[in-house]
């Protein structure tokens, strides 16, 4: 296991910043070992690890306790965003003194993180209830055929189908699968995979291309046709390609 | 001749500050060889037999060129426009907010990003370089019917807490290229500001990204194991592996320059 204390401390920078004002709000609920620290609220805690690297996976940890575990504070939700797990199902670049690989998984922040998403031993409860929302990478992907195969599996057992079942997707024969990552498969009953499509053409579509020329952006008239010829090229109204059609110059 | 260009690609050309060249070339040589009155030499050039001549080459003053300053170019990159004042304003255009983040008849409509929350947004890194924020006057996003779905998710997960029966919703985002995957999270992280939570992003590539210079530490079991591996563009890979000492010793620490420039 590996710890990232500067990019830890960038992390709890950020949070600190950004929830500034409903962080001052939150006293502590739980003793800390801090050495010769004693934050007040979880501004102060969140502060302390951004200024101190070396201790800010401590502080991180203790964060995290501080917001999901259950304690007499009132606290609100939290939402966790995760962008680009694709890059976390892999090889990472570093490398172990003995220069073997480290995988991703190894690295405790993300790791962290992959438990509270899949929640395997159904350890990992928000006491305060909130949403751990993940987004995989479409344009700066690694490609890693385990973790698409893990997606499938995920969307098979929501449908009901089980690991013994016929139709239960499994890794092609003489392939090298990642055991790790086809790991998280185990537990994970409340995870669900939402796959996201294209535009609807009429409603949502037809909003965008509007808002698109009413900004000056787009120099057509939108109508129903010139809506349905930009919605099909965009390969069924993905919204990034219609994006570029609507902000295409013609010189 | 007509040619389709994005739009994109075409505010990025830029006439960039190159390096003052030297002084701008007449069509014919001649004038500028025969020199001005002023500056024809005296001396004459003649070279003697096995002498070498003597030609006065004028020294011309070395230009060092004014580099950027370290960090510069990156953040120029890196930038996040969120505003473009040739854009037109869209009259009628809401702002999004706890009442209408949920509501069926948003479907399709742009709602728009204020204040306080871009900044929010901007510290979390929620921004990405290469979404087109910089084409309109006011930060906006399409209201698609997942992302209805997904703030009656969040309203109810805020009544569950109300009420003491807390609840949590895991969930993957997956799709195709461009299919608006990034842009979701964002539309959670600000229907999250909105309704006082606390906001947790960990953006694309933060932990595992190859050009990020950050120390690695090893921690097993009583044997502080410190593994220091650097690797950036331009800088020589080193590795230094040390085994039991408790505290990390600074004269083998690199200190890390963090990427933080949005």
């Amino acid at each position: 296991m590996y710890d990232q204390p500067k990019l830890t401390a960038e992390l709890l920078q950020r949070i600190s910043k950004s929830n500034e004002r409903v962080l001052k709000s939150l006293p502590l609920a739980h003793a800390h070992k801090l050495e010769d620290h004693h934050p007040k609220d979880l501004y102060r805690l969140a502060t302390i690890g951004a200024e101190n690297s070396s201790l800010s996976w401590k502080i991180w940890q203790a964060l995290w306790k501080e917001l999901t575990f259950p304690s007499e504070h009132k606290r609100p939700p939290v939402l966790v965003a995760l962008d680009g797990i694709d890059h976390w199902m892999t090889l990472s670049k570093y490398r172990s003194s003995e220069f073997h690989p480290i995988h991703a998984h190894q690295l405790a922040p993300i790791r962290h993180f992959l438990e509270i998403l899949f929640n395997k031993d159904g350890g990992k409860k928000l006491a305060n209830g909130g949403l751990i929302l993940a987004a995989t990478t479409g344009s700066n992907a690694p490609s890693v055929p385990t973790f698409e195969l893990l997606l499938k599996q995920l969307e098979a057992k929501e449908q009901g189908l089980k690991l013994g079942d016929e139709e239960f997707p499994m890794p092609e024969p003489y392939k090298v699968v990642d055991g790790r990552v086809l790991d998280l498969l185990d537990g994970s009953d409340e995870l669900n995979v939402q796959r996201l499509k294209g535009l609807e053409k009429d409603v949502e579509a037809r909003g965008l291309l509007e808002y698109f020329a009413r900004s000056g952006v787009m120099r057509e008239v939108v109508s129903q046709t010139t809506v349905g010829e930009k919605w099909s090229l965009a390969g069924g109204g993905v919204v990034g390609e219609l994006a570029r059609f609507g902000k295409r110059l013609r010189i | 001749m007509s040619l389709t260009i994005c739009t994109e690609c075409f505010a990025r050309l830029r006439i960039t500050q190159s390096v003052q060249s030297t002084s701008s070339r007449t069509f014919s040589t001649t004038a500028a060889q025969a020199g001005s009155a002023g500056s024809r030499k005296t001396k004459s050039n003649k070279a003697y037999y096995r002498e070498a001549t003597n030609r006065v080459i004028k020294k011309k003053p070395r230009v060092i060129p004014k580099l950027p300053m370290i960090g510069e170019r990156k953040a120029l990159r890196k930038r996040i426009v969120l505003s473009n004042t040739n854009a037109l304003e869209v009259h009628g255009m809401q702002d999004l907010n706890v009442k209408n983040m949920a509501d069926e008849e948003q479907v399709g409509q742009v709602l728009g990003l204020n204040g306080q929350l871009l900044d929010q947004l901007r510290e979390l890194k929620a921004f990405k370089p290469t979404q087109n924020w910089n084409m309109f006057r006011k930060p906006g996003t399409l209201m698609r019917r997942e992302s209805v779905a997904l703030g009656r998710t969040i309203l109810d997960i805020k009544a569950g807490q109300a009420e003491k029966r807390p609840r949590t919703v895991r969930r993957i985002v997956a799709g195709d290229r461009s299919t608006g995957k990034s842009l979701m999270l964002l539309q959670a992280m600000s229907m999250a500001f909105m309704n006082e939570w606390v906001v947790i992003n960990v953006p694309e590539g933060m932990f595992s990204s190859r050009w990020m210079i950050s120390q690695l530490t090893a921690s097993r079991s009583g044997v502080y194991n410190c593994s220091l591996r650097i690797c950036s563009d331009g800088f020589n890979v080193r590795e230094a592996a040390i085994t039991g000492s408790s505290s990390p010793n600074p004269a083998l620490t690199v200190p890390g320059i963090t990427s933080d420039y949005v």
